[in-house]
């Protein structure tokens, strides 16, 4: 009999009572890209020779995992001659003055590390040739040239350097697996929240999660947890419509796991109201960078202007107070030039591609000009196939025309341009004010740890710090990794227990699959039912509520108290709703606990920008109630804790410390 | 088509051309990374250096200023409910 495709069974592998297992480790890793590969390697080094039991948790494989799965074209954090002074005060300008600079500095005085580690595993880094051309990777290694050596990169801009990084990941991967061995490494183990001690108040215990291919509840018990498991993508609705929709720039698995689970355990936030807004080309999301710095490509509104000098005068507040210098403009100051040609109807806005390329073949000879072809199609085809994708089926040779760019909707990232996050503290040193550092209850600092006493986290995790991009995030990871040693080292007595039993814990997991059983006979529809509500049902909620009151794209990105508290009462609803999930089968289950960790981190943010009065960020977001920059009484950082055992979350202010001289 | 080395891309326009291109992907073979061979043990786990370096840099110069705000206390609660 044919059924109505809503009616068909799911697809996914089927949900059942699950096996309960536990595991007890010393240091446990939850997520599996690129901070928590170098987390892993730094550890297994330093607590290898102590016996230390490491694991770490992938809700997917760790070959192709998070940020950086399908590759990247360059290496945006390199420093190579550069200062980690001067690394500090660009990202501090770019991010409009609330930087934590400590923890920023720390990162760009040890990443290039780990880019000669990327180099000698394998990773083909473009070298300047003799004759001021460019080697690619392959051919760099084959003429005896090294980033390691000291030899140039090919930087497209002061800060980032060209690869040919197409199996970038799987690479960095292998370095990990092979430190770790494959039985420290549990895969397809998705961690959905974390535990706090049962004895000791503000300390973590432990984790559980399920298994993505059978039916389990995993519980871990540890000393030291990292949790790096990406930002937060499809938060807000996606331009991407139709059989596209979901597409989005940063990768669609990362649902704001770091920030829901360790915000719920108590740790503080920081600076969670910022977002970040990629400009990026229209609908395939490609990456720009190269076009602009490399290429020297302009973009333009629909009558061929340059926007960024025809909206100058739009930056004069801020460059008067000192938030953009010379040619320095911050990205968010970018995008408000972009969105007021979009506003007052002066798009498309134009990547002119074509003048770009033009102008550079006019000074080489045919062979040279299939090379820069080459590297131009290379940007996409390294991290974005899609892109090219896009550019084929529509027919654009970007020699012959160019592309549309378009600000796209919102993310939540602390490793990128922007800087959302948890709160933590940074070296122990006496150069880092005081302020910054978080002392756990025996005295010692322990770099990039949360305000829960063994609670890690790095990359994407760790707020008010932009700019690390992949190989900050590695560095990052790799810092936590060795601190983490020591934690352990530190508190070999501590025996972990929880509150909750490991029957409580299992019920909790898997009551999307209870709820199903228990409501499905209400309804003929498995979709439509008074009793619960499906993953993908919730998600299109939870989306419609962020853009229509959260500063989505249908509004500009701009909202007020008015609108937030409007939002806040239908998330409020959601929560409720969240109880009552239902999932039909294990990636249902996925998806479940997923769009919860959505709801909270999203909520968390709208929360931080309704404290925030001002437009801190104008062309990320803005406050129609409060549309200027207000640095007397907002220069400062909005950090935010949730009490687990009120259930309360307090918003408040951070002082600022700048340590850099201008 | 992706080899251990390289890969190489054909990209079909709509209106039948043909782009196709050849790129690098990794300069060792798979599965060689030793990654710890050669490499120092790690010195001092109570200093900040990562296990393969020896030197720390730090800041130039250190100005350690801090900016006062105006409703330096303000604060706000909220109340959800949690998982």
């Amino acid at each position: 009999m044919p059924m109505i495709p809503v009616k068909e069974a799911t697809k996914g592998v089927a949900i059942a009572e699950p096996e309960v297992k536990e595991h007890a480790v010393d240091l446990l890793i939850v997520g599996g890209g690129m901070g928590s590969c170098g987390t892993a390697y730094e550890a297994v080094r330093w607590g290898d020779k102590h016996g230390l039991k490491i694991m770490l948790c992938d809700k997917a494989t760790l070959e192709r995992s998070g940020a950086v799965a399908q590759g990247l074209s360059a290496i945006n954090t390199y420093l190579g001659e550069n200062d980690a002074d001067d690394y500090v005060r660009m990202v501090r300008t770019d991010l409009m003055g609330l930087v934590r600079e400590d923890l920023i500095f720390d990162v760009g005085r040890h990443v290039d590390d780990s880019v000669h580690l990327f180099e000698e595993w394998g990773l083909p880094c473009w070298i300047k040739g003799e004759d001021g051309h460019n080697l690619n990777g392959a051919a760099a290694k084959a003429a005896g040239k090294s980033l390691r050596n000291g030899d140039a990169p090919v930087r497209s801009g002061r800060w980032q350097i060209m690869i040919n990084g197409e199996s970038y990941k799987c690479i960095v991967a292998e370095a990990a697996k092979n430190a770790l061995g494959e039985d420290r490494i549990m895969e397809r183990i998705f961690i959905v929240k974390l535990l706090l001690d049962k004895n000791t108040p503000n300390r973590i215990a432990g984790a559980v999660g399920f298994n993505l291919r059978a039916n389990e509840v995993h519980i871990f018990k540890a000393n030291a947890i990292m949790v790096a498991a990406g930002g937060a993508v499809n938060v807000y609705r996606p331009r991407s419509t139709g059989e596209g929709m979901g597409r989005a720039w940063y990768p669609v698995w990362n649902a704001g796991s770091t920030y829901t689970m360790c915000a719920q355990v108590g740790a503080e936030m920081t600076m969670m109201e910022n977002r970040f807004v990629p400009a990026r080309f229209k609908d395939g999301y490609g990456p720009v960078g190269a076009w602009f710095l490399l290429f020297k490509a302009k973009a333009t509104n629909s009558k061929g202007e340059d926007y960024c000098a025809t909206n100058r005068a739009m930056l004069k507040p801020y460059e008067d107070r000192g938030y953009a210098k010379g040619h320095v403009i911050p990205t968010c100051l970018r995008n408000h030039m972009m969105l007021r040609e979009m506003r007052e109807g002066r798009g498309p806005i134009y990547m002119d591609t074509k003048t770009a390329l033009l102008n550079t073949f006019a000074t080489l000879n045919e062979e040279q000009q299939k090379d820069l072809e080459s590297e131009a199609w290379e940007d996409f085809l390294d991290m974005c196939v899609g892109q090219a994708n896009l550019w084929a089926s529509t027919n654009t040779a970007p020699e012959e025309r160019g592309s549309e760019i378009m600000p796209t909707e919102p993310y939540l990232l602390g490793s990128h341009s922007g800087c959302c996050g948890i709160w933590v503290s940074g070296p122990d040193e006496a150069w880092v004010p005081e302020d910054y550092k978080v002392h756990a209850s025996n005295g010692k600092v322990y770099n990039r740890m949360t305000t829960v006493e063994g609670l890690f986290t790095c990359a994407d995790g760790v707020g008010a710090s932009g700019h690390k991009f992949s190989s900050g995030s590695h560095a990052e990871g790799r810092m936590a990794g060795k601190q983490m040693v020591r934690w352990c080292l530190d508190h070999k007595d501590f025996k972990p227990e929880f509150a909750e039993t490991a029957d409580e814990l299992k019920k909790l997991v898997y009551r999307p699959f209870y709820n199903f059983e228990q409501g499905k006979a209400a309804s003929t529809d498995p979709v439509v039912n008074p009793n619960y509500i499906t993953p993908k049902n919730f998600m299109m909620r939870l989306v419609k509520c962020t853009d229509e009151y959260g500063g989505g794209v249908g509004t500009y990105y701009t909202t007020s108290k008015a609108l937030l508290d409007t939002g806040f009462n239908l998330l409020g609803m959601m929560e409720e709703d969240s109880f009552k999930l239902a999932a039909r089968d294990l990636h249902e289950l996925l998806r479940c606990w997923e769009n919860y960790h959505r709801l909270w981190t999203v909520r968390l943010h709208m929360q931080h920008i309704a404290f925030r009065e001002e437009s801190r960020y104008p062309g990320f977001y803005y406050r129609a109630d409060f549309m200027g920059l207000d640095d007397g009484k907002w220069k400062c950082f909005v950090n935010s804790r949730y009490n687990p055992a009120t259930g309360e979350t307090k918003i408040f202010k951070k002082p600022y410390y700048q340590i850099i001289p201008d | 088509m992706r080899s251990a080395d390289s890969i190489m891309w054909t990209v079909k326009f709509r209106n039948g051309n043909v782009k196709r291109f050849k790129f690098p992907i990794r300069t060792t073979p798979e599965g060689s990374i030793k990654p710890f061979e050669g490499k120092p043990e790690g010195a001092n786990i109570d200093d900040e250096l990562l296990f393969t370096e020896s030197a720390l840099a730090a800041p130039k110069a250190v100005l350690g200023k801090k900016f006062d705000v105006a409703e330096a206390d303000k604060s706000f609660t909220c109340m959800e409910h949690g998982h």
